[in-house]
């Protein structure tokens, strides 16, 4: 009961936010855009619909992780740094129904924002074209949310080992340097560290496969590429080129299937529920031992 | 307090029309004609290309004067289902695709009369001069330069207006007002 009432408590508070809400308005604004300028893709009002929600996908990407990470880094270092933790771990609140319970606030407060944005689409969407593609709609919905997850259970658990605001934001800073950025803007890839690992350091021969695994572990991709699974194949997002033969159409099943599973989409949810789940365990033990004095 | 709530609320339901209305006045399909393609080549080589060709004295006074106003408006004019021509056909852009599959152009082209002193001028365009392998000389690329620009290709199709017309700015700008209220009426609902 406590973990409810926690996740309440925060939940209401946050939810007062002016911050919180013009975001959520500039989300919706943007997707209320993208959907009106989009509709130049080739078919009927359904794909000019799919080809919205794939935009949409590609802007969220980028944008929902600094909402994730902004809603969330100071949930328990905002606490601790301003002495609210004394409060909240009164009985009957244990450390752990302060975590869980911060944790499915910082969430509802996500999941708000994207349905907002989510609205807003819908709403152009189906005033525009009068096409409602149920799958692709509610499939990248419920991906971009278990996204989203991701990186509050990332801000939520550096959130839990930093004793201070200033650590906090600058787990946050660079975790979007490290997981997003990198991968947008690739001045140095993990991908060619490896390349240059393996072939430079070690003398081995030169393997695609091992570095776009390595590039794989990013959230930012797996996404991207989970959101191929209830795209249909021709909108496909292709994201490892050097893996695929050079006889294999990009917009064919094939340019997924040729691809070793552990670069396929279907293996993108086991690396989101990578970072769904690790960072909280590392953050809920890093916290348990925590001297809050 | 109440006051709070129940400009919230207003807010809130002033989102949900203006999400809804736009779908209740849907943006009308507009017939578009457009010169400003260019189809640089003799008669019987455009025949070839799939075009057909007609005669500017052989379209009817709807055609001829559509025609002509399209040339006034830098190239593209729009008008309203039924305000078209019979002379032109406008086809969906699903149909203008499978059309350029199947090899042949969208519209016509128009073959002005030799003294054209009354149309505007044509907006057909020649790109420089032949190259020394087809031997022409200056007065023969002239003429060339005199064929092309005879010759002026017209697109007809059926479309939504562009994203800056006036009704389609309408509906952005009703979704943008409704996101907006939706926003600030769910804050002022939350915060109170």
């Amino acid at each position: 009961m406590s973990t409810v009432t926690v996740a309440k408590k925060d939940f209401k508070a946050a939810r007062r936010s002016k911050l919180l809400w013009a975001a959520a308005i500039v989300l919706g604004l943007i997707a209320a855009f993208v959907g009106y300028v989009s509709g130049n893709a080739p078919g009927g009002d359904a794909e000019q619909v799919r080809a919205l929600f794939r935009v949409l996908t590609l802007l969220l990407a980028v944008l929902l992780p600094i909402v994730a990470l902004v809603a969330s880094y100071l949930a328990i270092a905002g606490e601790r740094e301003g002495g609210g933790i004394k409060f909240l771990l009164s009985l009957p609140n244990t450390r752990r129904s302060v975590f869980v319970g911060k944790l499915l606030s910082r969430n509802g407060i996500v999941a708000g924002g994207v349905a907002f944005m989510y609205v807003a689409a819908i709403s152009v969407a189906l005033t525009r074209h009068g096409a409602f593609p149920a799958a692709v709609v509610f499939g990248t919905l419920l991906i971009t949310l278990v996204y989203g997850s991701t990186f509050v259970s990332i801000a939520l658990a550096m959130s839990s080992a930093a004793a201070s605001r200033s650590r906090a934001i600058a787990g946050a800073f660079g975790t979007y340097l490290l997981l997003v950025i990198l991968y947008v803007f690739p001045v140095v890839s993990f991908g060619d560290i490896a390349r240059w690992v393996h072939t430079t350091l070690l003398g081995a021969d030169a393997n695609p496969d091992l570095y776009n695994a390595v590039q794989y572990t990013s959230p930012y991709l797996a996404y991207r590429k989970a959101v191929n699974l209830v795209l249909p194949a021709d909108m496909r997002q292709i994201v490892f080129y050097s893996s695929l033969p050079e006889d294999v159409s990009y917009g064919s099943p094939a340019a997924n299937e040729v691809l070793p599973l552990y670069l396929q989409d279907e293996f993108a949810p086991v690396v989101l529920a990578f970072w769904l789940v690790v960072p909280l365990l590392i953050g809920y033990a890093l916290f348990e031992r925590a001297d809050l004095e | 307090m109440n006051r709070r709530n129940q400009l919230g609320t207003g807010l809130a339901l002033l989102a949900v029309v203006l999400f809804a209305v736009p779908a209740f006045f849907p943006v009308q399909p507009m017939l578009t004609h457009d010169t400003g393609e260019t189809a640089p080549a003799p008669p019987a080589e455009l025949r070839q290309q799939g075009y057909e060709i007609v005669a500017y004295e052989n379209l009817s006074e709807r055609g001829q004067e559509l025609y002509v106003t399209t040339l006034e408006h830098d190239g593209e004019y729009r008008v309203a289902v039924g305000e078209g021509a019979a002379d032109f056909g406008y086809p969906t852009d699903e149909e203008v695709r499978a059309m350029y599959d199947n090899g042949t152009e969208p519209g016509v082209v128009i073959e002005r009369p030799e003294d054209a002193g009354s149309l505007p001028p044509s907006d057909e365009r020649f790109y420089g001069y032949p190259s020394d392998e087809e031997g022409l000389n200056e007065s023969q690329a002239e003429q060339r330069r005199q064929q092309i620009e005879r010759y002026d290709a017209m697109s007809t199709r059926i479309a939504q207006p562009p994203l800056g017309a006036t009704p389609q700015l309408i509906r952005l700008v009703s979704v943008l007002l409704a996101v907006l209220s939706l926003g600030v009426g769910g804050y002022l609902l939350s915060s109170k």
